[in-house]
C-alpha cells in the first residue's frame, strides 16, 4: 500500500515536472521555438521570400523611422524650449537617422535581405526604446503626455511621399496575390484589379467581390481553392520560419541599439 | 486498522485521479493551424480567411514603437 502511495506520488512529481518543461520550452508540441525574435517578425519575413515583398518590408521600416525622427526632433525642440538638456537625445536620433540611412540603402533584391531588415528593425526598436527611456529621466508624464497628443498626427512632405510609395507597391504586390488567386479560382476580373492599382477600388471593395464568388462556389471547387491558396501560406511560413532559424543558428539579427 | 487502510486506500484513490486529470490537462494541445479538411467540406468563413491573408493591409506597418 505504503509502495503504490509511494508510486502516485512520484507520478504526480513527474507530471509537475513535464508541466514545467512544456512552459519553459514552448517548442514542444506546438511547433514554436523559444528564439529572440518576435511572431511579429517572423511574420512580417514571410513575404519577404521576393523582391517585391522585401521592398515593401524595408520601405515600412524607413515609414516607421521617419516617424520617430520627425517625432523626436520636435521633442528636442521642445526641451530646449524649456531649457532641458537634450544632448543624450539628440546622439540616440543620429543614430536613427543612420539606421534610415541604411533601410534606405539596403537592397531589396539581395540575398541577406531578410537579414538586413531583422537587424536594422531590432536596432530601429531599441534605440527608439533608449530616446523614450531617456525622455521619461528628463520630463514628467504630463509633460510628455502633453507633447505626445501634439504630436500625434505629425506628417511632413517627405514621410507622405513614402507612404505613397509604400502604397503603390502594396496595391503591386495585392494586385499580383490577386491575379494568382483569379487563375486559381479561374474567372478574372482585369478591371476590377485595374481600378484597385489606380485607387478607385479599395481592398475591402476587392475582398467583398472574392467572398461573394467563395459563395457561388461549390463545395469540389472551395475544397480544391482552399489547398492551393493553404500550400501557398504554409511556403511563406516555411520560408519566414527558416530563415529567422538560420539567424538564430547564426547569432545574426540582433540590434545592438549603439551604432557606431 | 481497518479504517486506516480504508483512508490509504481512499488516499491512493484520490492521488491517482488527480495526477491522471493533471497529467491529462497539462498534455500540449495538438491542436495545430489547419482544419481537417481533407476529405471533408471547407467553411466558406476558413477560404475567406486564408484568402485574405495572402493580401496586404495598406494601412499596416513595421512596429518599432512609438518614440515618446
Amino acid at each position: 500500500m505504503v509502495l503504490m502511495l509511494m508510486t502516485s506520488i512520484v507520478s504526480l512529481a513527474f507530471a509537475v515536472e513535464a508541466d514545467d518543461d512544456n512552459q519553459a520550452n514552448p517548442d514542444n508540441g506546438n511547433g514554436h521555438q523559444n528564439h529572440p525574435f518576435d511572431n511579429e517578425t517572423e511574420h512580417e519575413v514571410g513575404i519577404m521570400n521576393n523582391s517585391l515583398g522585401a521592398r515593401i518590408r524595408l520601405l515600412q521600416l524607413e515609414k516607421a523611422l521617419m516617424t520617430n525622427i520627425l517625432k523626436g526632433a520636435m521633442t528636442v525642440q521642445v526641451l530646449k524650449g524649456l531649457n532641458v538638456s537634450s544632448a543624450e537625445l539628440e546622439a540616440i536620433l543620429e543614430n536613427l537617422s543612420d539606421v534610415l540611412e541604411e533601410v534606405r540603402a539596403a537592397d531589396p533584391a539581395a540575398n541577406d535581405s531578410v537579414q538586413i531588415f531583422v537587424q536594422l528593425k531590432n536596432e530601429s526598436k531599441n534605440l527608439t526604446k533608449q530616446f523614450r527611456d531617456a525622455l521619461r529621466l528628463l520630463l514628467d508624464d504630463e509633460t510628455i503626455g502633453m507633447i505626445k497628443e501634439q504630436l500625434r498626427n505629425i506628417t511632413s512632405d517627405e514621410l507622405q511621399n513614402c507612404s505613397m510609395r509604400l502604397r503603390h507597391w502594396i496595391r503591386q504586390f495585392n494586385m499580383n496575390q490577386l491575379y494568382r488567386l483569379y487563375g486559381i479560382v479561374g474567372e478574372t476580373n482585369t478591371s476590377a484589379l485595374e481600378e484597385y492599382l489606380n485607387g478607385n477600388l479599395t481592398l475591402d471593395m476587392i475582398k467583398l467581390q472574392l467572398h461573394k464568388m467563395v459563395n457561388q462556389m461549390t463545395k469540389e471547387k472551395r475544397h480544391m481553392v482552399f489547398s492551393e491558396v493553404k500550400e501557398e501560406n504554409i511556403k511563406r511560413k516555411i520560408h519566414a520560419h527558416t530563415a529567422m532559424e538560420n539567424m538564430v543558428s547564426h547569432g545574426q539579427g540582433n540590434g545592438h541599439g549603439i551604432h557606431g | 486498522m481497518n479504517k486506516k487502510i480504508l483512508s490509504l486506500l481512499f488516499l491512493l484513490i484520490i492521488l491517482v485521479s488527480v495526477t491522471v486529470s493533471y497529467a491529462y490537462f497539462s498534455q500540449p494541445a495538438m491542436t495545430d493551424d489547419y482544419p481537417n479538411n481533407t476529405g471533408d467540406d471547407v467553411d466558406e468563413d476558413t477560404l475567406t480567411s486564408e484568402i485574405d491573408s495572402t493580401l496586404l493591409d495598406e494601412d499596416q506597418g513595421v512596429e518599432i514603437g512609438d518614440i515618446i
